[in-house]
């Protein structure tokens, strides 16, 4: 129990990193701004914003399930968007 | 609501203490150094008088800029390409950089040299990248996202009530009365937790992710993203050398008449020497959250006229907010009027947290005493060693900084001495059978050093107008505080735990 806790658990850290820096690059892609430096950080604090929220959400679901579900969802949609992007 | 709903609120609730428990125990230790360091690393501006040797208060107004820079020169000091650090309240110390190289100061009152660097950096550098260059200022920025897990964990555990903001049970033991302090004191620092969380981590992962992904934003030219941040680099040089040197005290009074919002803060040379020499006076504007790294007028040298500005204001707002953070973590609050009670704000907010960071410990070690008593005695031993042991050293540096008579008081000494304490701390508490004993006399010892670095500034400043009394107090405060614990640890009996571990 305590091991499959501690394994959803690092795997919550690990899903929200993850999404953040693909999060932080499709917004520094896609944000509607001409200015460079703009996208820029808009991708770093939408993108870390995003990532803790996530990270909590994820470590405080009840069960081990369902902290993986929480954190792995959005990877779901990051990922195959972050290479979509990129083959654009 | 049916038994189903209520199992999953219970549930959820548990996960929440669990997470902010485990969390609190894994990164407690180390969250408290961060924290302290922080709130040192805060204040430190306002002591940086402090460390200096006390001078006669009728030392005098500040020497022209342009003598000092002359005295500066004949120290061997280039500039050709450098910065001056100006003079701050409280502190009279005029700071010269040559590329990186900070070694000297003079003061501004009398031209003599005094020590550029102070005892305290120790801590400051501790706090900025735990002596491990980038790698650890991304380190220490993962600490404010710790940060934020638990003071989210926290608030969602128990709620901002305002049950909890008023309420300090007494005669109900040690442990109900530092539950009610830790709920308290977490309740009223929420603002400043949430940003010394925000900003640490973004003043670290802000910076690594600027150089990540400069190449998304700028695919064709990365190396654009710091250019435009920084602004446009001043004119370059002639080749030819100028025929007059020009007066820096000339130009910063042409700036000080443009408006009185502009505080300069430094002052950069570009080519001095060549004709084609420039000056950018560097500083904060009054209502505008930036930094002097930012904040740039740029004049010619050779005539003093103006060229440009450089300024966040009218920039994008992700960019400001960027520009924002380093100025809200560091408590560099000059663009606000009263600063100093922001600041003095700040660092106790600062305090407040380490106290957070304390009392969480011991809540978990004397909950989990009897169910884990191996991992509480661990915990309780690190804790002490980290925690107490880093505020027995500050002392000692306090302590140590003062006890020095001459007026170029070697700052590597006073770290010395501060990681010889530490050291010593945490080997006494190793071979300390039981940890609330070495609790004891680290807070004892912390205590004296506390008030002993008080003391002597004190004793050490009077007739030179004791100026820094309100630093003393505070200090001596905390030193007083430390004294008291140890007393009524000392005073009360141990709390010890079905299975024989012993906790204050």
């Amino acid at each position: 129990m305590a091991a499959s806790r501690l394994a959803a658990s690092a795997l919550c850290v690990a899903a929200a990193l993850a999404g953040a820096v693909e999060a932080a690059v499709l917004i520094v892609r896609h944000y509607p701004s001409g200015d460079g430096l703009e996208r820029l950080y808009a991708g770093i604090f939408l993108g870390f914003a995003a990532g803790v929220a996530v990270l909590c959400a994820s470590l405080f679901a009840p069960g081990a399930g369902q902290a993986c579900r929480r954190a792995c969802l959005w990877l779901l949609v990051l990922t195959p968007a972050l290479w979509w992007g990129r083959a654009g | 609501m049916g038994q189903g709903g209520l199992t999953v609120r219970r549930d959820i609730r548990a996960r929440l203490a669990a997470v902010h428990g485990s969390a609190g125990a894994l990164f407690g230790a180390m969250l408290f150094v961060v924290l302290f360091t922080g709130a040192w690393s805060a204040a430190q501006p306002a002591m940086a008088g402090w460390w200096r040797a006390p001078r006669a208060a009728d030392a005098g107004a500040a020497l022209p800029l342009d003598r000092l820079l002359a005295l500066a020169a004949s120290r061997g000091f280039d500039a050709t390409q450098a910065r001056i650090a100006l003079p701050r309240p409280g502190d009279p110390a005029a700071r010269f950089c040559a590329g990186r190289d900070c070694s000297l100061a003079l003061d501004a009152r009398t031209g003599d040299r005094i020590p550029a660097s102070s005892p305290a950096d120790v801590l400051v550098t501790l706090h900025k990248s735990l002596y491990a260059g980038f790698p650890g200022r991304i380190a220490v920025s993962l600490f404010g996202v710790v940060l934020l897990l638990l003071l989210a964990g926290g608030v969602a555990l128990h709620g901002p009530s305002l049950r909890h903001a008023f309420r300090l049970r007494g005669g109900r033991g040690r442990y109900v009365r530092l539950f009610d302090l830790h709920g308290l004191v977490g309740l009223w620092a929420i603002p400043w937790l949430a940003l010394f969380g925000a900003t640490g981590a973004l003043s670290g992962l802000g910076a690594l992710g600027t150089v990540a992904l400069a190449p998304v934003a700028f695919p064709a030219e990365p190396g654009q993203a710091m250019v435009r941040l920084m602004g446009t680099p001043a004119p370059p040089a002639t080749g030819r050398p100028w025929l007059a040197a020009p007066s820096l005290d000339e130009i910063l009074r042409r700036d000080a008449a443009r408006g009185a919002e502009f505080r300069p803060q430094a002052l950069v040379l570009h080519h001095w020497g060549d004709a084609g020499a420039s000056v950018e006076v560097a500083g904060v504007t009054r209502g505008l959250p930036s930094t002097a790294l930012f904040e740039r007028h740029l004049y010619r040298a050779s005539d003093g006229a103006w060229l440009r500005d450089e300024t966040v204001r009218g920039r994008g707002p992700w960019l400001r907010a960027f520009v924002e953070v380093q100025p809200l973590h560091f408590a560099q609050y000059e663009w606000l009027p009263g600063a100093a009670a922001w600041r003095a704000v700040h660092v106790l907010m600062g305090v407040a947290a380490c106290v957070l960071a304390a009392t969480g410990l011991y809540l978990w070690i004397r909950r989990h005493g009897s169910q884990r008593p191996r991992q509480a005695r661990a915990l309780a031993r690190a804790a002490t060693a980290a925690c107490a042991g880093l505020v027995l050293a500050a002392g000692v540096l306090l302590a140590a900084g003062q006890a020095w008579p001459s007026p170029m008081r070697p700052a590597a000494w006073a770290s010395g001495a501060f990681w010889a304490a530490w050291v010593a701390a945490v080997a006494m508490v190793l071979a300390c059978p039981r940890p609330e004993a070495g609790l004891r006399i680290l807070l004892a010892g912390a205590g004296i050093a506390w008030l002993s670095g008080a003391l002597l500034h004190l004793w050490r400043e009077v007739g030179a107008g004791m100026g820094h009394w309100p630093i003393d107090a505070a200090l001596a405060l905390i030193g007083a505080a430390l004294l008291r614990q140890a007393w009524i640890l000392a005073r009360a009996p141990a709390g010890r735990s079905s299975r024989g571990v012993a906790l204050p």
